[in-house]
């Protein structure tokens, strides 16, 4: 089996800081930052944050004074995993960029909607509708970048991270450009988890043993051709919707149905939310090692789908071994795919 | 590129403020109305616009009449239904390999609800109910579902370059072999914080929708959708896709026109077409004063002698669907052999040295047409389609 393109350079930007090392460090060693509360209404909710101040680069380009959060996320993400990637100055400028993302900036969003529901429609602010749009980050990078090439945003639960990643293999395989960069993002804001009570999936306290308590942050990396030592990425496939635990099974057992080599190691993605043990069925038979992203990052979305990929990639390097990353979200999007340095 | 696969649309469905039904849409393409109407969804007070291409009617009872359940759905919901259910018409057997849609704000009337409800407190599992409509997939699955359609869904949201960004990216899938058959389009139906976001920009206008004009003030905001089904054979071929970033501004296009030239090119250059080989430019043209102006300089640059115009001042500004609805037009005036008209047109811009099709649509038979897409955040798209 031929790779689809080979992960040249990661970066992301983590509650737990920025070092893809360190954070792999603490992500493998299960260790968990400390948690802020979201409030609004009354209701209140955990969430992992990053720290502010892990955005120098961000902070200094003029084109993001004003802002959301998510841009600063995603643009700090692909510097990193450009400059990791060692692309040159004409390499950058001719970079596609795809970016997932799932809620998007529901900061502004959440702002602007405020103002028109206290002060009328007509009271909205021209300096927070514009980067209400999903594809503000992806033009943000662009800018950064000097890209005139394609910069995508895409939409969806976690798994559109993968959806993401396979629309950036397609550029490369039909030779429509020679690296893509691929990013995946996601802010907190307490609206957010107010709309995903239903589906459980996330801490109601510090505590709470069920769900993963909601984060922010970026990951992104950037694929090209064959370089000594990268990890290959050998397939990422996307499944079929599902709409309920036995679809979702299903949709994720038809994507996994002939992985080439078992695989040591599993990113997987559900621990601990109403998916875990559906994830766990499909994934059971490969009796590898599953790992468990989100206890460190905690859930965010897009973001942490992504950050499976970077912290695979991270072990695939460092071991020259296979992994395998499983995604189920929580809105129908199944997806997977195959890391490998051998 | 590798591949080199033929590409065509083999069925279409399409929606708007002209009609729910492609033959609804054409008879108003051809004889040059409009429905812009006061806005009647949502208030609109203290905005300078007052006005939408709205749906002629309420999309509920033709989403009901093809699954009962949709008649409850959202307005985006019920739209994507009854068009996929339009293009798939007599293909009950097509099954995509993925499907990709356009759309810039979802469910957002849904969302909107949601949030007032989160607002009031109460029972948030119960208010997140609606959250799920919000979603942008979520129209777009539930439709399929109830067609029979069980394939991966991409999701693109690149402002009003969405729609024509899924159509692309379905024609790379199909002509490099790796899907045989693609599901495209986009959709997007009305909401408040939309419709407040374009007023407070100023970008909307209190007066008609009038493109390329010297009197042009602004944009008139409009819904709707369009789904392709697209594989090897067909009735219209997609011969050309390109897109590229425009880096000025996250709102303003460079007024050079260098992004939207670029995209043009590069359909032209994907399809091995030469400029002169193009009959007719269906034109972003929202008749914004820097829209206009930088699409204008960008098609006198690339296409100085094709035909154009702005169907816009017709059906509004629907933005994540704007591109499937107009390559539906593209593909309606391939088939029918008329140009549809750039309405309300009175004084020509002294800028502006095109072969505009104004007030009347235009009988012509042509061969080659382009569909213009630009979005926020600098996002150019440009689609190429041949009769077969």
């Amino acid at each position: 089996m031929s790779p689809l393109g080979h992960i040249l350079g990661t970066g992301w930007v983590t509650p737990y800081g920025r070092s893809v090392s360190d954070v792999c460090h603490k992500i493998f060693d299960g260790q968990t930052p400390p948690s802020e509360m979201l409030e609004i209404a009354g209701h209140t909710w955990p969430c992992y944050r990053v720290d502010p101040s892990s955005l120098p680069e961000t902070n200094a380009f003029p084109r993001l004074r004003r802002s959301g959060k998510i841009s600063h996320f995603a643009l700090t993400a692909a510097i990193d995993a450009v400059v990791s990637a060692g692309l040159t100055e004409d390499e950058k400028s001719q970079l596609p960029i795809l970016f997932a993302t799932s809620d998007g900036g529901v900061i502004y969003t959440r702002r602007f909607f405020t103002e028109l529901d206290a002060r009328g429609p007509g009271a909205g602010s021209p300096l927070l509708f514009p980067e209400t749009v999903y594809n503000a980050a992806a033009s943000h990078v662009a800018a950064y970048f000097q890209s005139d090439r394609e910069a995508t945003a895409m939409v969806g639960d976690a798994a559109v991270a993968l959806s993401a990643i396979s629309a950036g293999c397609e550029l490369l395989s039909q030779g429509l450009s020679k690296h893509v960069l691929i990013i995946a993002a996601n802010e907190c804001d307490a609206i957010s988890v107010a709309g995903y009570s239903r589906w459980k999936f996330l801490c109601q306290t510090p505590d709470d043993p069920t769900g993963n308590i909601f984060s922010e942050g970026a990951a992104a990396i950037v694929l090209g051709p064959p370089r000594q030592r990268k990890p290959a990425l050998m397939w990422c496939r996307e499944g079929r919707p599902h709409f309920s635990r036995k679809e979702a099974g299903d949709s994720l057992r038809e994507i996994l149905t002939h992985p080439s080599v078992p695989p040591p190691w599993i990113f997987a993605s559900c621990q601990r939310t109403p998916l875990q043990e559906i994830e766990q069925e499909a994934i059971g038979h490969l009796d590898g090692k599953i790992f468990d992203v989100k206890k460190s990052l905690g859930e965010g979305l897009a973001f942490t789908a992504m950050a499976q990929i970077v912290a695979a990639s991270h072990l695939v390097e460092t071991s020259s071994q296979s992994a395998l990353v499983t995604v189920l979200g929580f809105a129908s999007g199944t997806a997977a795919a195959s890391l490998s340095c051998r | 590129m590798q591949g080199g696969f033929s590409v065509a649309i083999s069925g279409y469905g399409c929606a708007c403020s002209l009609g729910f039904t492609r033959d609804q849409v054409t008879r108003s393409l051809r004889s040059g109305s409009a429905h812009v109407v006061p806005v009647d969804l949502f208030s609109v007070e203290g905005c300078q616009a007052r006005t939408a291409a709205q749906f002629p009617a309420s999309p509920a009872e033709l989403a009901a009449a093809i699954h009962f359940p949709a008649g409850r759905w959202s307005r985006a919901a019920q739209s994507v239904l009854v068009v996929l259910a339009e293009a798939l018409q007599n293909r009950a057997n097509f099954q995509p390999d993925v499907v990709i849609v356009g759309t810039t704000s979802g469910g957002m009337d849904f969302g909107e609800a949601f949030y007032r409800r989160a607002m009031e407190g109460g029972n948030l599992e119960s208010a997140s109910r609606r959250v799920r409509s919000y979603l942008p997939q979520t129209p777009v699955l539930d439709a399929l579902r109830v067609l029979g359609i069980r394939a991966p869904v991409r999701v693109v949201s690149n402002a009003c370059a969405s729609g024509t960004n899924a159509l692309g990216l379905a024609w790379q899938l199909v002509r490099s072999g790796r899907a045989n058959r693609v599901i495209a389009g986009g959709y997007d139906t009305l909401a408040q914080l939309v419709y407040a976001g374009f007023d407070c920009l100023k970008a909307s206008t209190s007066e008609l929708c009038r493109p390329f004009d010297a009197g042009r003030s602004g944009l008139v905001l409009g819904e709707g959708a369009a789904f392709f089904l697209i594989e090897r054979e067909g009735d219209t071929k997609i011969t050309g896709y390109g897109s590229a970033t425009d880096t000025h501004h996250l709102t303003q296009p460079h007024p050079s026109g260098s992004g939207p030239a670029m995209a043009m090119r590069r359909a032209l250059e994907a399809a091995r077409c030469e400029p002169g080989a193009v009959d007719y430019i269906n034109a972003h043209g929202t008749a914004t004063l820097q829209n206009d102006a930088c699409e204008a300089a960008a098609i006198q640059s690339v296409c100085p002698k094709a035909a154009v115009s702005s169907t816009k001042a017709m059906t509004g500004h629907t933005l994540g669907a704007a591109g499937a609805i107009e390559a539906a037009f593209c593909a309606i005036s391939l088939a029918q052999d008329f140009l549809p008209p750039t309405l309300n047109f009175r004084n020509p811009d002294p800028g502006v040295t095109l072969d505009l099709v104004v007030n009347a649509s235009r009988p012509a038979k042509s061969r080659r047409v382009l569909s213009n897409s630009f979005g926020f955040g600098g996002a150019n798209a440009s689609l190429l389609l041949e009769s077969a």
